[in-house]
């Protein structure tokens, strides 16, 4: 089972090779859209990558477009690895 | 000679272009509007000719009272445009061809749930089920709470992004084909067949009309000459015939070149155009690759050929739209779609539309085809009248007729409502991957006039976010 820190790590090197964003842009608090300026286009990639990264399948639903901060990620990717789990 | 330094330059001057100038004008930014047609906002003005003024992009709109968002931006933006309700008992009337019957659209829940329910009573459970599903959306899309929201406010940025479509939602709720016909009829509005329209963004566009539906007196044109007055007392400088041909970062600057040669520099461009005609202009790292190729790939809405006239003297026709809905309008994803749309103005003019998809292609061929392509149309346009309401025909004096060519030529895309927003497909939002280069209209958020307002009251707050987050 990955730790809460393993996810944190693997979300943003896959977000960070995939968009080039820099390091120190990825706090917990970064809105997406707002902060490290990824747009709903880019939200379609997000989604590839994570998939990949972790093995699961993100179904594009109402859950998923709550997501608004790096934050909000991490706490549903934990959900979705523990439900996997 | 130094090239002009401003702080903000705006591409394109339609509503979204309008509105994003006087927003950065307000906040103290020395702001330049570039238009490449001979005036602004032309496809909002309409055109005259034959001595009465056409509306050519404009009919009328929910929520534009002031109490509600469409009012709202108006007053923030200090724009004083007068507007009168449209009839409430009926704003516009569907033909339902099959049962012979007039279906007059009123707006007000109560009403409208009364007259659906008594033109097909065997659907009330299912009439009571859709009115149920469209006001919680409209309850949760985001930019319709639009003013109860600060940039503060997190949840601002959060964007519903719902792929179920027009088509589920009204097969789920309904058997009966007429009233799916009837429900979906407005989906002309938005340029977006049911079936690839998503439900949220029929609750953006047709939905606020279930409360409201305003016209603006002097129409289309009068908002633009308040829009026009408004951004002169602002300061802003508006400069027409003058087409971007390249926008180039340079350091923190961007520098665009125009069509005539010259140049000037900007710290913030905001391009109000097409996205694709954008993505010609715009320097090569303003997306990632996959998604200049997404923006190229976005289907277009429809355009539309307006055979239009006025109503002869003495004549006086009390309804916006008459819509003419066969039994499988729905199914047929209101392709081709007719309808006779009349103006509050005097004397009261009158265009007959035909819907046709901007992949048809019609504008490719060569001018004699062309102008025999449009008498053809003409023709077939008066056919369907003469079937479904030849008296019409006696009414109406027929001036021209205009094609997604002609808009093309004015406003530089044929489809009227620009980018298609598919339940398949993302949307685009104001940002770029450059610094202090938007976008805004039709094509992000959500189209018509609210939509493309709202685009630049979102981008408005996203640099608001930005500048107090520097600070």
């Amino acid at each position: 089972m990955m730790t809460r820190e393993e996810i944190i790590k693997t979300v943003n090197d896959s977000l960070m090779k995939e968009f080039e964003l820099k390091p120190e842009s990825m706090k917990p608090d970064a809105n997406f859209f707002a902060d490290l300026g990824l747009d709903s286009l880019d939200a379609v990639d997000m989604v590839v990558v994570l998939e990949q990264a972790f093995k699961v399948k993100i179904r594009k639903n109402y859950e998923v477009g709550k997501i608004m901060t790096l934050n909000d990620l991490y706490n549903y990717i934990e959900n979705l690895v523990k439900e996997n789990g | 000679m130094a090239m002009q330094n401003y702080d903000a330059a705006v591409i394109g001057s339609g509503i979204s272009g309008m509105t994003s100038s006087l927003l950065f004008a307000k906040k103290g930014k020395r702001v330049a509007v570039f238009e490449q047609a001979p005036h602004i906002a032309p496809l909002f003005s309409g055109f005259d000719r034959g001595g009465v003024h056409i509306e050519s992009g404009f009919h009328y709109s929910g929520v534009l009272g002031k109490d509600e968002i469409g009012g709202l931006l108006f007053k923030e933006l200090g724009l004083n445009i007068p507007v009168e309700l449209c009839s409430q008992d009926g704003y516009d009337d569907a033909y339902l061809l099959k049962s012979g019957r007039l279906f007059k659209f009123p707006f007000g829940r109560n009403l409208f749930e009364q007259r659906l329910i008594e033109f097909f009573p065997y659907e009330k459970e299912g009439i009571k089920k859709y009115l149920n599903l469209v006001y919680d959306q409209l309850s949760k899309i985001p930019f319709l709470n639009f003013h109860k929201r600060k940039y503060k406010n997190e949840e601002f940025f959060c964007f519903l992004d719902d792929k179920i479509t027009l088509s589920e939602v009204l097969n789920n709720c309904f058997n009966d084909e007429e009233i799916k016909s009837l429900l979906s009829f407005s989906s002309v509005l938005y340029g977006v067949p049911p079936s690839k329209a998503s439900f949220v963004l029929h609750c953006c566009c047709s939905g606020i009309m279930f409360e409201t539906v305003w016209k603006i007196k002097g129409g289309g044109a009068a908002l633009v000459k308040e829009f026009k007055r408004v951004m002169d007392n602002s300061g802003i400088s508006v400069f027409c015939n003058k087409k971007v041909i390249k926008i180039e970062v340079e350091k923190d600057k961007k520098k665009l070149t125009f069509s005539d040669g010259s140049q000037i520099l900007c710290d913030i461009c905001i391009s109000s155009i097409h996205p694709k005609e954008f993505l010609k202009i715009a320097p090569p790292e303003t997306y990632r690759e996959k998604n200049v190729r997404r923006i190229q790939a976005l289907p277009e809405t429809d355009g539309f050929f307006i055979l239009y006239g006025k109503v002869k003297d003495g004549v006086r026709i009390d309804t916006n739209n008459m819509g003419f809905l066969t039994e499988d309008s729905f199914k047929k994803d209101h392709k081709n779609a007719y309808y006779v749309n009349f103006s509050n103005a005097n004397p009261q003019t009158v265009c007959a539309v035909m819907a046709v998809d901007s992949a048809e292609k019609l504008w490719n061929i060569s001018q004699s085809e062309y102008e025999q392509k449009k008498k053809e149309i003409s023709q077939q346009i008066k056919d369907e009248i003469k079937k479904r309401k030849p008296e019409l025909l006696d009414q109406i004096e027929f001036l021209g007729i205009a094609t997604p060519r002609t808009q093309k030529r004015f406003v530089n895309y044929y489809g009227s409502y620009g980018i298609m927003h598919a339940a398949d497909g993302a949307n685009l939002l104001p940002i770029t991957k450059v610094g202090g280069l938007f976008l805004v209209g039709q094509a992000t958020i959500s189209p018509g006039l609210i939509g493309a307002m709202i685009s630049s009251f979102l981008l408005d707050k996203i640099v608001s976010r930005a500048e107090n987050k520097n600070a």
